[in-house]
């Protein structure tokens, strides 16, 4: 199952431009990760991912490494899936709290990630990267603002493409279903993924912060049962 | 027995304290004579009531009207009954305004000013009620009117001052005004307004500007949007920056503040909490007291008033987490990197 875009139009702004800036962001620094850092990569990520002995102990970049590692990917394909959840539930999510709030909501999630991913691993050496910590988190916003969303995901049905309109609560379900069982193993095996699932369920239950950053006019159709 | 019988009779039982007796033989005795001055006399000083006294004392009076003393004792009476009456005008007029403050409190704007109104009919002179009535009416010339008459009352009240100063601006300011009142959740007499705008303009660029908001206020309304308070929208902006800041900070220390208190990156909560707020009153439409207090403004909030507002709230957010970001470079620069697991 692959979001690919939400199908229905912004109502307060033109255009997400927050939401292209921090693709553009992360498209960079990933350009950075392969052309100018390339195999030096273990000092690069000790410095500005978000690695829980080093937060527990306040050592390395603490806050900035925070912000940091929430632009940082490990291949292209982590990027390229990051990004395009981002676009597909940032924009409306963006549209109902203006740039600079949708910005700071964004940095809010990732750091609520981080917080999960550290109190529950607290001895991982890990460092945690991506941006998807906050990407859940605006999925999780997603579903708060517009629960009768539809998203356009590419599913395949016996190898068959098929790209119909989908009730986010579905997409949303299935992207945080899937984390629970590895979370929890996580948990109890102390087992070590690859997927910084703690980090995914963190983002996601920031999400209840949304209501702090919405504009009024977004606000007042929240609390009358309109769509946001 | 004659009547000055009973009246020697009544008199000696009030004299040996049997008042209620007395009265009783009294009032027997002015029923069949009506003009018996001595009687009247002797009732006015024994009848509980202030209302009974008055009219012994006016029958005297109307029996004999060169009677000096009952006149002199009639006017003391009468002066004793119109502060009773005051005192218990006043009572009524204040339980009546307190009413009013409540249903204004609750945006029951009609019940409100009815009650205030209520309360004038029993004390003109009630400066608070002229202010309540003068601070919730929709009706500009009603609001100005009520709050002359507030300062006439009682010109060293401040906020009546300020007040009256406002509804003089919003007078001459019809946008502004209109824009209060979608504030007080009045979209019906707001787009009245607009619409009453929008035919008087003749420039075209004020007309596309009266129009839209005359559109989203209609949109508005089609959607039967519930009304939030623009103080509401305020106190729930102001924490969405402190919010971030405050995780920010939790990272920083390690989760832990007491094991790594950093005294300075704590200190700027209190100005990102400041900063946020100046934020959100910069961009959240109201007659909030900072315009008055800080600009000398009596409208929401001049383009200028709030991009001060938003440029001091923009740096108050910004220096602590800069500092909280030098924090961390600091750190960085000190950072011994661990080897990497085998």
């Amino acid at each position: 199952m692959l979001p690919l875009n939400d199908t229905e139009s912004n109502r307060y702004s033109f255009f997400p431009i927050m939401t292209v800036i921090l693709i553009v962001i992360n498209c960079f620094i990933f350009y950075i990760e392969v052309f100018v850092v390339r195999e030096d990569y273990w000092p690069f990520f000790m410095k500005y991912a978000a690695t829980p002995r080093l937060i527990l102990s306040a050592q390395g970049g603490g806050a900035l490494s925070n912000v940091t590692a929430m632009f940082l990917h490990g291949d292209i394909f982590h990027l390229g899936g990051n990004m395009l959840a981002l676009w597909v539930f940032g924009r409306r999510v963006e549209d109902a709290c203006g740039p600079w709030r949708f910005l700071a909501f964004y940095l809010l999630a990732g750091t609520w990630a981080h917080v999960l991913f550290v109190l529950v691993q607290s001895d991982s050496r890990v460092p945690g990267i991506g941006a998807s910590g906050a990407i859940f988190g605006l999925m999780g916003a997603y579903l708060l603002l517009y629960p009768g969303g539809r998203i356009r995901t590419l599913v395949f049905i016996s190898f068959v493409p098929l790209w119909p309109r989908i009730r986010a609560i579905w997409v949303v379900l299935y992207f945080v279903g899937i984390q629970i069982i590895p979370a929890i193993q996580t948990l109890l095996r102390k087992e070590d993924y690859s997927i910084n699932h703690w980090a995914h369920l963190g983002g996601f239950f920031s999400a209840v912060f949304i209501l702090l950053f919405i504009r009024p006019e977004a606000f007042a159709r929240y609390v009358s049962d309109t769509t946001v | 027995m004659s009547s000055a019988e009973v009246l020697q009779r009544a008199i000696q039982t009030a004299r040996s304290g049997r008042r209620e007796a007395a009265r009783d033989l009294l009032l027997d005795l002015v029923e069949v004579d009506p003009r018996n001055e001595m009687a009247w006399m002797w009732l006015s000083g024994l009848v509980d009531s202030l209302e009974d006294k008055i009219i012994a004392c006016e029958n005297v009076l109307t029996i004999n009207p060169s009677n000096e003393k009952v006149r002199q004792y009639l006017t003391q009476l009468q002066k004793r009954q119109e502060a009773s009456i005051l005192k218990k005008n006043n009572e009524d007029a204040v339980s009546l305004l307190d009413q009013a403050k409540v249903h204004a409190e609750r945006n029951e704007i009609d019940a409100a000013i009815n009650l205030a109104g209520q309360a004038l009919e029993k004390r003109e002179n009630y400066a608070d009620a002229w202010l309540l009535i003068g601070q919730i009416s929709p009706n500009i010339d009603q609001q100005i009117a009520a709050l002359e008459k507030a300062c006439q009352l009682d010109p060293a009240n401040s906020e009546a001052v300020a007040a009256l100063k406002q509804a003089r601006y919003l007078k001459v300011n019809p946008i502004s005004a209109a824009s209060r009142l979608e504030q007080m959740g009045k979209f019906d007499e707001a787009l009245k307004v607009y619409q009453e705008l929008a035919s008087k303009t003749k420039n075209s660029r004020d007309f596309d500007h009266i129009y839209k908001q005359i559109l989203r206020i209609e949109g508005l309304q089609d959607e039967k949007i519930q009304y939030v308070a623009p103080a509401s929208a305020i106190t729930r902006l102001t924490f969405g920056w402190p919010a971030l800041y405050l995780s920010l900070i939790l990272i920083q220390v390690g989760l832990n503040p007491f094991r790594h208190f950093v005294f300075y990156l704590w200190l700027g909560l209190p100005l990102v909490v400041l900063g946020s707020f100046l934020l959100s009153l910069a961009e959240v439409r109201s007659n909030h007291m900072v315009w008055q207090k800080i600009f000398d403004e009596h409208g929401d909030g001049s383009n200028f008033a709030r991009f001060i507002t938003a440029a001091t709230g923009w740096f108050l957010v910004l220096v602590p987490h800069v500092l909280l970001a030098l924090d961390s470079l600091n750190r960085l620069q000190n950072f011994k990197i661990p080897p990497m697991p085998v």
